[in-house]
């Protein structure tokens, strides 16, 4: 079931950089260093583990729950302090032994002197445009604020347009038109409503006449004029 | 074919009536008068292939116009091959436009039996367009009703699937009255309703028709199409529709795509691969909108889209009718400004929602309007858009993956001229991001991101928190700093939000639904917490890469100032895990930015509890003594590393650098207790070795302790001078100058 | 041997090794490929399987296995079944973080016949954290393979401070609900 051709030799010649003839330098060893301890690390842990000794009676999972969240926690906070204590001291030393190297004056150190330039060069370039561009975040934040307050006084304004019309509409509903006028809309009003309601049935008799009106030119246009509104015919 | 079509269509007195219409009318008039050039020219575009298949399409089409009644398909091999033809060519290179008016006026006219019906319209494919007046000729064949039930159930769906495809929609709005009376059939009404669905225009909402669907629902019970249409009617006319309906809903429609989705998209694409330019069965007009997927169709705005009938009284334009003052104005007349205000009273958004996003007139409109009903009905469609159309890509099609790129940019674009993001896309993002593999259309996800509306409810979690996690955990350096950017601008984006809600009313109308200061706050601090939370795990993975360092600090500047600039009482200080290994880098950058963020953290403290002692009314917001405590203890790290030397014995934090000097001695380095300050600082040293070439020129010991008394003075001003403003804020604000002559003695630090 | 073990081997310096187990084997090959194009400072061996248990015979020659990425394919439910029966022969320490799921198909979601629901539930049963892609696709395919090589290198144990086991806790803690 498992082709093992398919795997290993073949990927792992493509890895020169990995084999184990490949250049050892300081930092690859250092590398492995740490691997070799994070392993160990898991393995022990492991072990550890499996000798442990269960207890007999049953634990509620609640309380199971509860307690592996709280060593979770607490082990996630002893995880940072160690890793911050860790930084401190192997920063503590790298600086030292990059200080000693510096003072000997050498080619090494000439060039660790040439780099430290360059880095205080980028750097400089970096705290530059850091500066440049949280100014133009604030001016963009600036612009998005003024954005939205302009959006809500849009907003307002046109709720105050649309309450103007209806006021409008009122007072013109209730301006004192003269009752013919006022006689002639509400018929006007009527007839609308009568002729939507009698296109509507125009439509149901055509439908239900079975009829192909599509064939006939005029029936066609007619049918094609039962949608529109009324007020514009 | 293209006789029965020419005669047929200038019978027609309509079809030029509408003079706004004017590509479109363009190509009618080319297709109405030279039929037989288009087709010519379509032949001689791709020549040689094609004019073979083009033969005998035409001759079965031919075929199918003259066919009397009931042949059989078993018996007759004419009909069997012309079938097979029209088949084969559908799926292979779609349609052409003048071919539906035969084959659905065969298909409908009842005259050959429904075997060969439904595989008539199983292959009615567009290879572009499909021609209005064919399909107003078919509706009027179902109002005969000589076809089966199925039949005409099918008609219905297939007019769903390809209605972006029907050139131009005028006549099919006037057939609305008919296609609402084939709601009655139990069997086609969720079909018709989806249909109708796409049909509404405010002027189709009539009190009959609003009555004709209660009765349809008192009779069939709540069924989600019916709901649909009757939610549609409310929105346009809430006052005609009283009941109350329930809000938002996943889908109201079924799939109704049937055999022919998969199809149209295969002759897409082929079509696009074939010739970038030219497509082979399109006619007339060189670019049209359908070509394009549905998203892409429906952000232009259709040409017949709104109410055209106020055009019909252009004479009358000047007249001003008091009693007509519903008339509004057609969007697609919309071209500039001014317009806009002019007839901002009266103003009706098209029945294709879509087509906003891309016009910037509308959008300012819609900045305005506060109506709820315009919102719905673009969550509607782009709910319906982006659950129909998403799923995170084909396979095989770079093209489409391109087009929903330009689709999902297009509505961030929108969101950001709105200044406020869409609940359909948070619902597409909750929905698609636990299943994101992290690289579709990363760029475009993580801006959406961006915009994912506060709210107060505890989805944030599951929704977004954990997939994002899960997928920053495993993924790139790279993608982790796209993620923390995006949560800052998310962040920034709530805060502004508040800031004018703040600004605007007084407390209790500004925090619409259920969002209230409170709630406001434990979101965003969740939010800042979240961060936190993956900032250290992936500094620990990524071995507190400077890179992603910039923006975490990055994310922290934000953070650090949401008092002062956004007036929210909320300050959470950095973790442990982010906030040491800042203060440990050996890069000068996040040094000087960790400094620039301990300041801004004490002129926020500062001014919070100035204000404290002033009012007591904002007590029930003050924060909590545990920030108070964290600053405190971060300072006096800080400055015992910085400044005083004396971090290892000083530092209080449980997590912080306090070390026992056994241990500190067996770095067999002898000067320990000064390696943080700000010359021996990893980050510092090359100013400290850049300035004792300065001052001592002609020593090459580098000297470090040399830089002590006035020469400390000096080598500070040096560093103001290479640009550590951060450095320099923090120094003068959070230690005090008095003591500044012996360097040994710890400052005024405490807030 | 019927069931493999995390812990019953020691490391080899320098590599790491992934036991990918799916049906589908062209698929396979293809992420295999992706994944040894992909450039590292480490040794990598990658086993390809159909289905477990592997074969007894050939385990002396097997380095330790780091993880073990059981793939399904979204549009097959034999897929899921292969992956469900294979599973009873993995060793119930190696869900302690060195397990993933990789659900693959999802650029077709509207074609699935396995239930999102299934996968989701395989997740949280055995612990183990879903990785959603779409591996025919070339660019998915190498964004999938790069963020294995980040779970492999942890799973080894390259990355120190992280163990295989915190990394699963990490993926469960932000996969709750």
């Amino acid at each position: 079931m498992e082709p093992p051709q398919r795997e290993p030799g073949a990927a792992a010649a493509g890895d020169a950089e990995a084999g184990p003839a490949a250049k050892l330098d300081v930092l690859t060893l250092l590398r492995l260093r740490e691997q070799m301890k994070q392993q160990l690390m898991e393995c022990s842990a492991t072990v550890h583990a499996s000798e442990e000794s269960y207890p007999d009676h049953i634990i509620e999972e609640k309380l199971i729950k509860t307690t592996t969240e709280d060593l979770e926690r607490e082990m996630e906070e002893v995880k940072v302090s160690f890793q911050n204590k860790t930084l401190v001291l192997q920063r503590i030393q790298l600086m030292d032994a990059l200080r000693n190297k510096v003072k000997q004056n050498d080619d090494d150190s000439r060039l660790i002197l040439e780099t430290m330039k360059h880095i205080i060069m980028l750097s400089t370039a970096i705290l530059e445009s850091q500066q440049q561009a949280r100014e133009m975040e604030e001016k963009l934040n600036d612009i998005k604020k003024k954005r939205l307050l302009l959006k809500q006084a849009g907003g307002n304004k046109l709720l105050q347009i649309h309450t103007t019309m209806k006021k409008q509409k009122k007072e013109l509903a209730s301006m004192e038109v003269g009752e013919m006028l006022e006689k002639i809309r509400n018929n006007l009003q009527k007839e609308k409503e009568m002729t939507t309601l009698i296109q509507n049935i125009f439509q149901n008799i055509i439908i239900g006449s079975r009829v192909n009106w599509a064939e006939d030119p005029s029936l066609k246009a007619i049918v094609l004029q039962l949608e529109k509104n009324v007020s514009f015919l | 074919m293209q006789r029965r079509q020419s005669s047929k269509n200038s019978k027609q007195p309509l079809q030029v009536r509408h003079s706004n219409q004017t590509d479109l009318s363009a190509w009618r008039k080319g297709g109405r008068t030279d039929p037989e050039k288009s087709l010519q020219n379509r032949q001689s575009r791709n020549s040689q292939v094609n004019e073979s298949k083009q033969d005998s399409l035409e001759q079965a089409v031919s075929y199918f116009e003259k066919v009397q009644d009931r042949v059989s398909l078993k018996k007759n091999e004419v009909l069997q091959k012309h079938l097979a033809t029209v088949e084969s060519i559908a799926l292979q290179k779609g349609l052409p436009p003048e071919a539906f008016d035969v084959l659905l006026n065969v298909a409908l006219s009842g005259k050959l039996a429904d075997a060969v019906n439904t595989r008539l319209l199983k292959s009615l494919i567009p290879a572009s367009v499909i021609p209005e007046t064919s399909v107003v000729s078919s509706v009027s064949w179902l109002c005969v009703s000589k076809c089966s039930g199925s039949i005409q159930l099918l008609f219905v769906r297939w007019l769903i699937t390809v209605f972006d495809f029907i050139d131009h929609k005028e006549q099919l709005h006037a057939l609305y009255g008919f296609f609402f009376s084939f709601l009655q059939d139990e069997k086609m009404c969720p079909y018709v309703c989806h249909l109708l669905y796409l049909l509404t225009r405010k002027e189709s909402v009539k009190p009959f028709r609003i009555r004709r669907l209660l009765d349809l629902q008192a009779k069939m019970g709540m069924q989600p199409h019916l709901q649909a249409l009757l939610s549609l009617y409310k929105l346009f006319c809430p006052e005609l529709v009283s009941i109350t309906l329930p809000g938002k809903m996943k889908t109201y429609f079924k799939n109704s795509e049937g055999p022919w989705k998969a199809a149209i998209n295969t002759i897409r694409r082929r079509n696009q691969e074939n010739s970038p330019v030219s497509q082979p069965l399109f006619l007339g007009t060189a670019q049209h909108q359908s070509r394009k997927r549905k998203w892409n169709t429906q952000l232009v705005i259709p040409a017949s889209s709104a109410n055209t009938n106020s055009l019909a009284g252009d004479k009358e334009k000047n007249h001003v009718d008091l009693y007509s003052t519903s008339e509004s104005f057609p969007v697609e007349q919309l071209q500039t400004f001014s317009q806009l205000l002019q007839n901002i009273h009266h103003l009706e958004f098209p029945s294709q929602m879509g087509s906003v996003l891309t016009n910037p007139l509308l959008l300012h409109y819609m900045n305005c309007i506060k109506d709820e009903s315009i919102y719905l009905r673009l969550y509607y469609w782009m709910g319906q858009t982006l659950q129909e159309e998403c799923s995170w890509c084909v396979v095989d099609s770079n093209q489409y993956e391109e087009e929903f790129k330009d689709f999902l940019e297009t509505i961030y674009k929108t969101e950001c001229f709105l200044q406020e993001g869409f609940s359909s896309c948070e619902e597409f993002l909750y929905k698609s991001l636990p299943l994101w593999d992290g690289f579709c259309c990363r760029s475009q996800i993580l801006r959406l991101v961006t915009w994912i509306p506060l709210s107060s409810f505890s989805e944030m979690k599951s929704h977004l928190y954990d997939p994002l996690a899960q997928l920053f955990f495993t993924s790139s350096l790279y993608f982790k700093c796209s993620v923390l950017e995006s949560l800052k601008e998310l962040l920034q984006n709530w805060l502004n939000w508040h800031v004018i809600q703040l600004d605007s009313e007084s407390d209790s109308q500004g925090y619409s639904l259920n969002t209230t200061l409170s709630g406001l706050v434990n979101v965003v601090a969740e939010l800042i917490h979240f961060v936190g939370w993956i900032s250290t795990v992936a500094l620990r993975l990524e071995s507190n890469a400077t890179f992603l360092l910039y923006f975490i600090l990055d994310f922290y500047e934000t953070v650090c100032d949401i008092y002062l600039r956004y007036n929210l009482p909320l300050l959470i200080m950095p973790p442990a895990g982010v906030f040491y290994p800042a203060l440990l880098s050996m890069d000068s950058v996040s040094l000087n930015q960790l400094c620039y963020i301990m300041y801004r953290y004490r002129t926020n403290l500062v001014a919070a509890k100035e204000n404290e002692l002033i009012k007591k009314k904002i007590l029930q917001f003050q924060f909590s003594s545990q920030t108070y405590q964290e600053y405190n203890q971060y300072i006096i790290a800080m400055v015992g590393c910085l400044w005083t030397s004396s971090a290892f014995q000083k530092d209080i934090h449980p997590q912080g650098v306090r070390l026992d000097d056994e241990v500190l001695k067996k770095t067999r380095v002898q000067e320990f207790k000064t390696s943080f300050n700000i010359v021996y600082h990893p980050a510092m040293m090359g100013y400290a070795l850049l300035f004792l070439q300065q001052a001592w020129p002609d020593d090459n010991t580098f000297n470090f302790s040399l830089i002590k008394g006035r020469k400390w003075n000096w080598y500070l001003q040096y560093l103001y001078a290479q640009g550590l403003k951060g450095l320099k804020l923090f120094i003068e604000s959070s230690i005090n100058r008095v003591s500044r002559a012996s360097q040994s003695k710890e400052g005024n630090v405490q807030v | 041997m019927a069931v493999v073990r995390p812990f019953d081997k020691l490391p080899a310096l320098n590599s790491a090794a992934v036991l990918l187990v799916g049906s589908d084997e062209s698929l396979q090959q293809k992420l295999a490929e992706a994944i040894l194009k992909e450039k590292k400072n480490f040794k990598i061996s990658i086993h390809l399987a159909t289905s477990l248990p592997l074969p007894s015979e050939r385990d002396h020659l097997r380095p330790r296995i780091d993880l073990i990425a059981f793939m399904i394919d979204i549009k097959s439910k034999y897929s899921l079944k292969n992956v469900e029966a294979s599973l009873a022969h993995v060793d119930a320490s190696f869900f302690l973080g060195k397990v993933c799921f990789l659900v693959t198909g999802v650029g077709r979601v509207n074609y699935c016949s396995v239930e999102m629901n299934a996968i989701w539930k395989l997740g949280e049963v055995y612990c183990s954290p879903v990785l959603y892609c779409e591996l025919e696709l070339e660019g998915i395919r190498v964004a999938t393979a790069q963020r294995l090589l980040r779970m492999l290198q942890i799973c080894a144990g390259h990355i120190p401070g992280v163990s295989a086991l915190s990394f699963g806790l990490l993926m469960r803690n932000s996969a709750d609900e």
